[in-house]
């Protein structure tokens, strides 16, 4: 029954994740101020030892990949790169989440079911997506069809997991109250079960944001397939290292504003994620 | 009908003629098979009506015993019913207000529609009457101007009345309450003792029956016109007392009255000696 590998489990639920209350504004500072100027240092000790120290074509100084970089957003390859990774990863993460949330709310709802697939589930859930990966070229072929579909089959468990046990986990009282006021399996499902899952999908599609987008690159950089994974090949292949590190670095960009952005989603659709259950408003 | 009942006879009101709305009939209930029994040979009947008290020490199965009634947890043994209607699945005219109000609200949910979740979906009111309801029970819990909070923003004493205000606007024809006024002060809890009764006459014609959990004795005898008084686990009733006090009740009169004293005093008695037997601490 240990189904659940630690890495799927979302770390905050429960937790003391971040704390709102529905009607008082957060106050978030825009910019991380401190961060940033950590940041900045690093970057000036790495500029000064790839100066003086080591001084080696293969790494090339973070003032040579900024200026990359920049020609690589002003010239559009690329975003226009970025773009069709960022497109194939989104296909991927939408598909896993209308695959992967109805399933698990089955699972969560019915132990029939969970029996059911359970044996299925363990033997598919060790294997890595990248081992998939020859299988999916030979069965779709190289292009964004196989790409998104990996990506999919990677994004979908900890999606299903998390979507699984917040329905198992709902609070039983909420649900009695539920069936109290003549509620049936299936208003109960929609009204109480759904809702408290929500908190645990939701960090479900946050961690499998972070999944999917390594699959996608992933898969890129093996397939060749475009995108910035493939970026990254080519311009290893031609020896351009400035350019394949503003290509790697333009990945690390990508990842950090999907996480943000699905950050800010979660925070505003669960608000309520840590308000009622720990208060100290009960018994 | 109630003749099945021999220990009952003698409580049944002389010259009753309507049938109880509630039959609990030998209630026995374990949690485990092989776990300890929490309620044993449970019996009693409620009228239609009726305001009932339940009243006994920590533990003794009082949650359990409502949960039962109400159809969301299956007696081990023996069965409760309404209208002569065994009872195994929760039946529309009973709602029970949780003693763990804080796990019973949902969170992710306003006050306003917290209140009107049973009745969101019915299609036999009509939305403005929805609305009336809510409004209406919202605002005889004293909530007024919190429509729009979340419960994760209120006090516990708040979100108690919320709690309560759902089974209100709710109306059912048998309110199930389990220690509703835990959480609220002493003040508060005056109001909606009053309150309580106050929709109990106003639901007279229609006959809204009362079954009230308490710890609290004063309460019990303050609301009620009847109290099971429950042993320690596993529960039955170690006594039922009628409360004969005069309507309109009164919060510093009637609690004045030598008859409410004596009751007091009976309970007490009954509590401590059912502790006895047991020959450890008498209770409250
Ligand atoms: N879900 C459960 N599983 C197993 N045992 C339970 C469960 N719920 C209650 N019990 C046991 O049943 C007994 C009675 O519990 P119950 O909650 O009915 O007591 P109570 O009279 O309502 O107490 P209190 O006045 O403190 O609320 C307790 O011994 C408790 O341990
Ligand atoms: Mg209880």
């Amino acid at each position: 029954m240990t189904l659940l590998k630690a890495e799927d489990r979302a770390p905050g639920v429960g937790a003391a994740a971040s704390r709102r209350t529905g009607r008082g504004r957060r106050t978030r500072p825009l910019f991380n101020v401190r961060g940033l100027m950590f940041a900045a240092g690093l970057l000036l000790l790495l500029e000064a030892l790839t100066t003086w120290v080591v001084k080696s074509a293969y790494v090339p100084r973070p003032s040579q990949v900024g200026a990359a970089l920049y020609t690589g957003i002003v010239s559009g390859d690329l975003l226009a790169d970025a773009g069709q990774t960022f497109a194939t990863f989104g296909a991927g993460l939408l598909i896993a989440i209308v695959v992967a949330v109805p399933v698990g709310v089955l699972l969560g709802a019915s132990a029939t079911a969970f029996n059911s697939v359970k044996l299925i589930i363990e033997f598919l859930r060790p294997l890595p997506s990248v081992a998939l990966i020859p299988f999916g070229i030979l069965i779709l072929g190289v292009g964004d069809t196989t790409t998104i579909a990996l990506t999919v089959y990677a994004a979908s468990w900890p999606i299903l997991f998390n979507t699984y046990y917040g329905v198992r986990d709902a609070d039983p009282v909420a649900v009695d109250t539920a069936r109290n006021f003549g509620l049936g399996r299936a208003a109960v499902l929609r009204r109480v079960l759904l809702p408290s899952a929500a908190v645990n999908i939701a960090a479900g599609v946050r961690i499998s944001g972070a999944i999917a987008l390594v699959l996608t690159v992933t898969v890129e950089i093996i397939t060749s397939s475009g995108g910035l994974g493939y970026a990254i090949v080519q311009m290893q292949t031609a020896i351009r290292n400035a350019d394949m590190y503003a290509a790697v670095f333009a990945v690390g960009l990508l990842g950090y504003a999907i996480n943000a952005a699905v950050a800010g989603l979660e925070r505003k659709i669960v608000f309520w994620k840590t308000d009622a259950r720990d208060g100290g408003a009960g018994r | 009908m109630a003749t099945d009942f021999p220990r009952l006879t003698d409580l049944a009101e002389p010259g009753a003629v309507v049938p109880p709305i509630l039959n609990v009939t030998e209630l026995r209930k374990r949690y485990q098979a092989d776990g300890p029994l929490v309620c044993d040979r449970l019996s009693f009947s409620v009228n239609q009506g009726d305001f009932v008290a339940i009243i006994g020490p920590s533990g003794c199965g009082k949650s359990t015993l409502l949960r039962m009634i109400c159809g969301l947890l299956p007696p081990t043994s023996g069965e409760v019913s309404l209208r002569g209607q065994r009872i195994d699945a929760p039946p529309p005219e009973m709602a029970l207000v949780f003693q763990d109000y804080t796990r019973s609200l949902f969170p992710w949910l306003t006050v306003e529609r917290n209140v009107k979740f049973p009745l969101a979906e019915r299609g036999d009111i009509t939305k403005a009457e929805k609305a009336e309801r809510v409004a209406e029970a919202i605002k005889t819990v004293g909530l007024a101007g919190f429509e729009d909070y979340h419960p994760g923003e209120l006090s516990g004493g708040m979100q108690q009345r919320v709690a309560i205000a759902r089974a209100l606007a709710f109306r059912p024809q048998i309110l199930l309450l389990d220690e509703p006024f835990a959480s609220v002060d002493a003040l508060t809890k005056e109001g909606l003792e009053d309150t309580l009764l106050a929709v109990r006459e106003r639901f007279a014609d229609s006959g809204m029956t009362m079954l009230l959990v308490t710890h609290d004795i004063d309460e019990a005898i303050y609301l009620a016109d009847r109290i099971l008084v429950l042993s320690k686990p596993p529960c039955h009733v170690a006594e039922e007392l009628m409360v004969d006090l005069p309507h309109p009740k009164n919060q510093v009169s009637t609690r004045g009255m030598p008859e409410f004293q004596r009751i007091r005093a009976r309970i007490h008695d009954v509590m401590g000696l059912s502790a006895q037997r047991d020959g450890s601490q008498p209770a409250a």
